[in-house]
């Protein structure tokens, strides 16, 4: 369980987004909003990326401030428009952070097969297309065995074999390892088969829930 | 020009301020105004000596051409590829335009060779000058043309490259190494040099004279202090590029091993360079001492970064006022040991305090 108590997160005294309070358990959660308003600033704060108000634990006590690298080993991101160097490949990135995030290579191979990566495992970033980077970090976001995957608009620019991969693994892993998976989309995830437990919206800077669908 | 200026210009300015307060500080305060004189007389005085300006002109002008270059590869910068719809005309017209101000530099001192060649009445050094200028507006104007109808150019990987990927995965502290020699390579080089040449020409005063180990620790003061600016993009490119590395699960002493690491490997060529040409009357632990005091002081500004972030005119001057700290302090025989040890121990401090709480505000440096 992951718990989310008086978040908050300012950009210059602005305020961006608050939470007052969040539970989530295993399960895929929805976060809707319009543009700016402030999803990402949420899913880049709740992976310690950005530093943020309020307390975010898991129901054991490992918190983002009190125990940052134990709660960072529960917590993986895949950004909306993912950005590498252009001159590293997908294998100094995947073997990175594999070995970061203590995967095997037996699970780190096992993703570059599934998202198709092997075809161009060893070419550098910059000759990727949009949709290749985008496989590169759903691929980066399941390395190792996070509690919690926050999916910055994962559906965009994927192919539809992709997509269905993307939601056989996030079946995979609310199954077999009880994770959270929070999701952003402009798209209907219905239609890409994501079984969704409860959706949420910002509103005027505030998380809210909406009836489960 | 509304949209190149800020796209080309400004960005260019503010990417190298760094640079041009260094040209500033060495022509303002090592040389007095009959020294510039003497020294543009002597370039005048015939074409074939014109060759050291325009020399350096030429390099400056490779700069602006390979930053121009840089910016239309960004991915944000697409939009002005619609640049090729404008008339013929109105296309060279811009593009001159952009890159007269950005070798305005060059031109003003262009001008001052021009003006003394002139009161000189050397019509040949001032038909060179003349020359020169315009050539290198037309070759950088017709570049910055070439790029902007030529976008989205494939990319080729080189064989060596191909090889080496296939081979191993790069290690983390080559990462910045590789992205510093591919986007800050005139940086780099000029950083290198200049500290290349402060440690040969300090060891070289001990051939001739004694002197304590103090005239050595102020050269490699101001070596290492030259180095921050290298530091200073390696914590743009954290921050920047490899900012969802904040997320991972690396323990503290591992981030702490692998930026140590990083700036070891930066500094290897002033190492290497201590060892050849280290006093041969100095003992090897202050061979030791003097590689850690080298390091340290990098290490220091990367960790301030974290407290607080800075530009790199910001940072610079810190270090000028730490340098002239450590300066007095070595002067009054404080050894360079426990200035290290405080660097680095004040470097963890301050790191482990700031790591996960400090935000970057991206200065729009560069983003490739």
């Amino acid at each position: 369980m992951l718990r989310v108590i008086n978040f908050s997160k300012s950009f210059s005294g602005e305020l961006i987004i608050s939470v007052p309070s969040l539970e989530l358990r295993s399960g895929t959660y929805w976060i809707k909003g319009e543009n700016g308003a402030g999803k990402t600033t949420f899913f880049r704060s709740l992976a310690g990326l950005i530093p943020c108000e309020g307390n975010v634990e898991f129901g054991d006590g490992i918190s983002l401030t009190q125990f940052p690298i134990r709660y960072r080993e529960r917590v993986s991101y895949g950004e909306a428009e993912p950005l590498y160097p252009g001159f590293l490949t997908a294998k100094d990135l995947i073997r990175f952070v594999g070995n970061a995030r203590n995967s095997a290579p037996l699970q780190q191979d096992r993703l570059i097969k599934k998202f198709g990566i092997d075809h161009y495992f060893e070419k550098p970033c910059a000759t990727y297309s949009s949709g290749m980077l985008k496989k590169l970090s759903l691929a980066i976001a399941f390395l190792g065995s996070p509690k919690v995957i926050i999916l910055d608009e994962p559906l965009i620019t994927l192919d539809e074999y992709a997509q269905k991969t993307l939601v056989d693994l996030i079946e995979e892993y609310i199954r077999e390892h009880e994770a959270i998976v929070l999701l952003s989309s402009h798209q209907f995830l219905e239609n890409a088969n994501i079984h969704i437990n409860q959706s949420f919206c910002i509103k005027n800077k505030m998380l809210t829930a909406i009836n489960p669908i | 020009m509304r949209v190149f200026v800020p796209v080309f210009v400004r960005e260019f300015y503010l990417a190298n301020t760094g640079f041009f307060l260094l040209v500033i500080a060495f022509a303002g305060g090592f040389m007095r105004s009959y020294d510039h004189i003497a020294l543009a007389e002597f370039f005048i005085s015939s074409p074939l000596v014109l060759i050291i300006p325009i020399g350096l002109w030429f390099l400056y002008s490779l700069k602006v051409i390979n930053f121009n270059w840089e910016r239309i590869k960004q991915n944000e910068n697409e939009f002005i590829f619609c640049f090729m719809l404008f008339p013929m005309t109105k296309q060279w017209w811009m593009a001159i335009r952009v890159v007269l101000i950005q070798l305005l530099p060059a031109f003003i001192y262009g001008l001052f060779l021009f003006l003394l060649a002139w009161s000189h009445d050397l019509i040949y050094s001032l038909f060179v000058i003349l020359i020169a200028l315009t050539l290198l507006v037309l070759m950088s104007a017709y570049h910055l043309r070439w790029s902007l109808h030529h976008p989205n150019h494939e990319k080729k990987v080189s064989f060596i490259a191909r090889f080496f990927n296939l081979q191993f995965a790069k290690p983390f502290s080559l990462f910045f190494i590789e992205w510093i020699t591919r986007h800050e390579l005139v940086m780099l080089l000029g950083t290198k040099l200049f500290s290349a040449l402060m440690i040969i020409a300090i060891t070289a005063l001990y051939k001739t004279d004694i002197y304590d180990l103090r005239l050595l620790s102020i050269g490699i003061m101001i070596a290492s202090g030259a180095n921050v600016g290298l530091v200073h993009a390696l914590h743009h490119f954290e921050n920047f590029h490899l900012s969802w590395v904040r997320s991972l699960p690396i323990p503290f002493l591992k981030r702490i091993y692998f930026s140590l690491m990083t700036i070891g490997i930066i500094l290897l060529p002033e190492i290497i360079l201590l060892i050849k040409n280290f006093p041969a009357e100095q003992d090897w632990h202050d061979y030791v001492i003097s590689s850690f005091f080298l390091i340290s002081v990098p290490f220091l500004f990367y960790c301030l970064l974290y407290a607080k972030d800075r530009n790199q005119q910001e940072v610079m001057t810190l270090v000028f006022y730490c340098g002239i700290v450590w300066f007095v302090l070595v002067l009054f025989k404080v050894p360079i040991l426990p200035l290290g040890i405080l660097n680095v121990v004040t470097g963890f401090v301050l790191w482990k305090r700031y790591y996960y709480s400090f935000e970057y505000v991206s200065r729009k440096k560069g983003a490739t």
